[in-house]
């Protein structure tokens, strides 16, 4: 299998790559698109093409050069080790009682990423999808351990349509979970684009029972957080729960008649499962 | 989908209903269509009643699919076999959780929150 993908990306490679895409591919992965997979990839960006977005993405990444990778002649020879080194020649990417990651015989395969539309879809609903499914796409690509940087490259430059805002909020996306009074103190701040601000105990469940606005909108009861956390958030409010406790309940249901701390409580929960809150 | 229809399904419809109603769930997820997410939780709680209620617990037909492609179809199946298979089951729910498999992958930590309170 290793022989036949080197042969792929071989012909890549040659002055008729053209040859090899596909009629209307050039939407989705340029002929050259493997110099990004080289450790030289940036020599390759144009200048100014969105240098802040890509160094970003890199961050939020991961990504370290030195980071040891397999010796030559190995069977995966090059690839970034999960663990450090090689021992005895042994194949052992992952230690004993580690669970499967993506790629894993024990686990599905990452899915390919999101198809990036030819042209920009013609309404909102059509490009957030694209947008958010990308964004999830990277964020779960990044917990493979395979350095899949050099694969956002090659979508995020496939795709000109993009606007700032949703440029954003594929980076926000990614952000790792933060200390709840950074994201109160956010929320005080000056907006920041691809981000929203959230409360924890949800508005207007809480204004329907009674509760005030000055304590609906007290800082203690508002957090900044990435925009497509809070649209996956505000669904989750709204989505029946296999959890015990809310009986085959949504949430909001649950919270009905609930106390002030209550809805904190599930509110935190809601913060914490999806990845914004540190546990 | 009414419980006296369901009695006339054999496992293997019941278990192909479970499964399709996961995969209409991970769409309705897509598109953020919560009314939609919720019949089809309705749905899902019937057929996995009807499964329980058989001979042998009938939800370990469930099982095969803790390999699916989808995540959703994986997170589903992993809460329904719970009861009946708990650490393969946890084992699914703690990978979807791993791989940041969003929006599954908050419902999983969820459910593993409620396991490591000892309710469920």
């Amino acid at each position: 299998m290793a022989r036949f993908d080197d042969a792929q990306r071989a012909r890549w490679l040659r002055p008729n790559a053209r040859i090899y895409v596909r009629p209307g591919g050039r939407c989705f992965m340029q002929p050259d698109a493997c110099r990004f997979l080289r450790p030289d990839w940036k020599r390759f960006v144009q200048p100014g093409f969105a240098p802040v977005f890509l160094s970003q993405l890199e961050g939020k990444a991961n990504f370290n050069p030195n980071q040891p990778r397999v010796p030559k002649g190995n069977p995966n020879g090059g690839q970034w080790t999960y663990e450090e080194g090689w021992r005895n020649g042994a194949n052992r990417p992952f230690s004993a009682g580690r669970r499967p990651r993506i790629g894993h015989n024990q686990g599905p395969p990452l899915d390919e990423p999101p198809k990036v539309p030819e042209n920009k879809p013609a309404t909102k609903k059509e490009q957030n999808g694209f947008v958010k499914g990308l964004a999830r796409w990277i964020d779960t690509a990044k917990q493979s351990k395979k350095n899949p940087v050099a694969k956002y490259l090659l979508l995020i430059e496939a795709v000109s349509w993009f606007d700032e805002f949703q440029h954003a909020s594929i980076i926000s996306y990614q952000d790792p979970p933060a200390e709840l009074n950074e994201l109160q103190e956010a929320a005080q701040g000056e907006p920041k684009l691809g981000y929203e601000r959230h409360h924890i105990r949800m508005q207007k469940p809480a204004r329907d029972d009674g509760f005030p606005d000055s304590m609906i909108d007290s800082p203690e009861n508002v957090v900044l957080i990435p925009y497509w956390k809070h649209r996956d958030i505000t669904g989750w409010f709204n989505q029946k729960n296999k959890d015990p406790k809310y009986n085959g309940l949504s949430p909001t249901e649950y919270l009905q008649g609930k106390t002030w701390d209550e809805r904190r409580e599930v509110g935190l929960e809601a913060l914490r499962i999806h990845g914004v809150l540190k546990p | 989908m009414k419980r006296k229809n369901l009695l006339a399904l054999s496992q293997d419809e019941l278990v192909e209903g479970f499964i399709r109603a996961a995969l209409n769930q991970s769409e309705a997820l897509r598109l953020e269509e919560d009314a939609e997410f919720n019949r089809l939780f309705d749905q899902m709680e019937e057929i996995e009643k009807e499964l329980k209620s058989r001979a042998g617990d009938q939800r370990r037909g469930l099982i095969p699919f803790y390999s699916h492609p989808n995540a959703q179809v994986r997170y589903a199946v992993a809460v329904a076999t719970l009861e009946i298979n708990r650490e393969a089951a946890r084992n699914v729910l703690e990978m979807i959780s791993e791989r940041h498999e969003f929006p599954q992958a908050a419902h999983a930590n969820g459910i593993l929150e409620a396991i490591k309170a000892g309710r469920t």
